[in-house]
């Protein structure tokens, strides 16, 4: 089992700036809104923006120390999860077609989400924060294993 | 005198196959745009309500003719044709649309004869293939029925290989008892009929001036009048239940299965039987009463034809004979086994957690001692909890994966190993904490994803390895 690319938790401490960014400018026109009779509703507000902000910075760690994906011979192995661990497989021959794609802030660190699609809407298999070069070697390999049968 | 001297007659080489393309048949805009006429409804009752005569008639006859004008435009945009063993389909006014559906590829075909289609002599075929879609691939709405059975033995006979026998003739493998089916719609009815009804009266009491319109009744007359209402919806829901799955009929067609069924619309639905994903059985409270179990094919096509392949009342005597029709071998009940005590935990919390937090809501809010009355309500759903573990379960045999669940009404899946798309095993916190995890099997849509929650968590783990590499070998 590999871990996934270390700059992928640039990426998503990024993505959680902008999260709690947005939770904190609504919770601060709501306050600019209200008026703030005692100090230690003040305080206790603060500490919640400071949690709202540090809270998905600690997990981006955790979150990217769980992420583990494994090519098996038959099957694509993924373990991710903080508070619910999950482990997905999916055999090679099921696979209907291997999406590879990046987003704006891939793109500038250099990253691609690799997405496997079987004939059911539930399987789990999208490995993100992978190296560019390792995602399109990865697609070659997942499709040159998944061979040409009926995968229905 | 024998021609050529006595020598048999030259073999004429069969007729090349017409390569012509196929108009629907001609009454095919009439009974389309009438469907899609009715679409408008709330329209038109809204017209009536307001008692809007002249205003009725012209909404009527506008949408009538702008429907009919599209579909006259569609039936002249739409062919098709087999070709070999491809349907090949043209369609489409402003976009043109042409779509190959190899015969291999069928998932289900579908043959529908609603009564107004009973009175032209023709059906509606829908040729369905493996997709997430809600709509078949191909719907050939309308041909006349001598055509829909052409294709249909077309597409059967390009599914059978090259050299092997021929088919043989079709023979009931299953019949539904209309007793167990009347049963079965005399105890579902209630479950729509009450609030049915009650929201019909709710709408009538907004158009119109009930007490006015109730002076007619003597004394006390209004509830004798709303009985009689539902009873009378009563009797017609369960008329229509009865009228729906009338005469089903389970058939051995060379190597599918055929389903025929419904007294106004007859249905036939076309089941390879290599296609079957999983099947599903319901046990509802309905279903108890009336002795019987409900049980639903499920294969991947992609149309939204998700009762069709649903037979809801099978006796429960029946169950296992039809289910080793459908997975020879399966004995349900032998094969399920249940889960670990620790999982009883979990399942007494799941039910009783939002009766609580309801109770603590409410007396939280009210600070009223009788809030605190809802705790009574803690039993039931610690019954409830113990049920739901003890249905609880899972198994499987060399073909096979059976799960089963439910606390008020009990669902058991049979999942055809060899179509299994992917597998996840998923464990939170809790679940670690007890050494449980829950199984996710995934399998081709409509059906999806089938969860075995709660089993022990090294066995989850073993099953799902055995799921993603026993079948490595390639699909059956």
């Amino acid at each position: 089992m590999r871990p996934i690319d270390p700059r992928v938790r640039r990426q998503w401490r990024i993505e959680a700036l902008a999260g709690s960014g947005f939770t904190l400018a609504i919770g601060v026109i709501a306050l600019l809104t209200a008026s703030l009779s005692r100090l230690w509703t003040a305080v206790l507000l603060i500490g919640l923006g400071a949690l709202i902000v540090a809270g998905p910075q600690a997990l981006v760690e955790l979150r990217y120390r769980y992420w583990r994906y494994g090519m098996g011979a038959d099957t694509l192995v993924l373990e991710y999860g903080v508070w619910t661990h999950r482990q997905s497989m999916t055999p090679y021959f099921r696979v209907q077609n291997v999406d590879v794609s990046q987003g704006p802030l891939e793109r500038w660190l250099g990253l691609k989400r690799l997405t496997i699609r079987t004939a059911s809407a539930f399987t789990d298999a999208t490995i993100p924060g992978l190296d560019a070069a390792e995602a399109e070697n990865l697609r070659l390999l997942i499709l040159e294993r998944a061979g040409r049968d009926a995968a229905v | 005198m024998q021609p050529f001297d006595g020598a048999p007659p030259p073999q004429m080489p069969p007729p090349p196959e017409a390569p012509d393309w196929k108009r629907l048949h001609l009454v095919s805009p009439i009974l389309n745009s009438l469907s899609s006429s009715l679409r408008f409804w709330p329209v038109l009752l809204v017209a009536v309500v307001n008692q809007g005569g002249a205003l009725l008639g012209i909404i009527l006859l506008g949408v009538l003719l702008a429907a009919l004008g599209v579909e006259i435009l569609q039936y002249l945009r739409f062919d098709y044709r087999m070709a070999g063993t491809t349907l090949i389909v043209r369609s489409g006014v402003l976009v043109r649309r042409t779509r190959t559906v190899p015969a291999d590829r069928v998932q289900q075909v579908s043959r529908n004869e609603k009564l107004r289609h009973r009175l032209f002599g023709v059906a509606e075929l829908s040729v369905e293939v493996a997709g997430a879609g809600t709509e078949p691939e191909v719907k050939l709405s309308v041909v006349n029925t001598a055509e829909a059975e052409r294709i249909r033995v077309r597409l059967q006979d390009a599914r059978r290989k090259v050299g092997t026998a021929p088919p043989e003739p079709d023979h009931i493998v299953y019949r539904q008892p209309n007793r167990s089916l009347l049963l079965w719609a005399i105890f579902t009815s209630p479950l729509f009929t009450i609030p049915a009804v009650g929201a019909g009266l709710g709408a009538l009491s907004d158009a119109i001036d009930l007490e006015r319109a109730w002076g007619w009744l003597p004394e006390g007359g209004q509830l004798w009048f709303l009985a009689a209402a539902g009873m009378l919806g009563l009797v017609a829901a369960t008329a229509i239940n009865l009228a729906r799955f009338y005469d089903m009929r389970l058939m051995q067609a060379d190597a599918d299965l055929r389903l025929d069924y419904g007294l106004l619309t007859r249905h036939r639905l076309e089941l390879p039987s290599e296609r079957i994903q999983a099947l599903v059985l319901k046990l509802s409270p309905a279903g108890r009463l009336s002795g019987t179990v409900g049980v639903t094919v499920h294969n991947a096509s992609s149309a939204g034809e998700a009762t069709a392949s649903h037979l809801p009342a099978i006796p429960r005597f029946d169950r296992d004979a039809l289910l080793d029709r459908l997975v020879p071998g399966i004995n349900v009940e032998a094969e399920v086994s249940g889960h670990p005590p620790a999982a009883l935990r979990r399942s007494l919390i799941r039910w009783t957690w939002p009766v609580a937090a309801v109770t603590l809501a409410i007396w939280a809010g009210s600070q009223n001692v009788w809030g605190g009355l809802l705790l009574l309500a803690l039993g039931p759903a610690a019954a409830l909890g113990a049920r739901a573990w003890r249905v609880l379960g899972h198994g499987e045999t060399t073909d096979v994966v059976v799960s089963r669940r439910g606390a008020i009404r009990d669902h058991t899946a049979v999942i055809r190993k060899a179509r299994v798309q992917s597998v996840s095993v998923v464990a939170n916190w809790f679940q670690r904490r007890r050494r449980l995890a829950t199984l996710r099997i995934q399998v081709a849509q409509p059906l999806g994803n089938v969860s075995i929650r709660d089993m022990d968590a090294a066995d989850a783990v073993d099953l799902a390895r055995r799921l993603s590499l026993e079948n490595h070998g390639r699909p059956t």
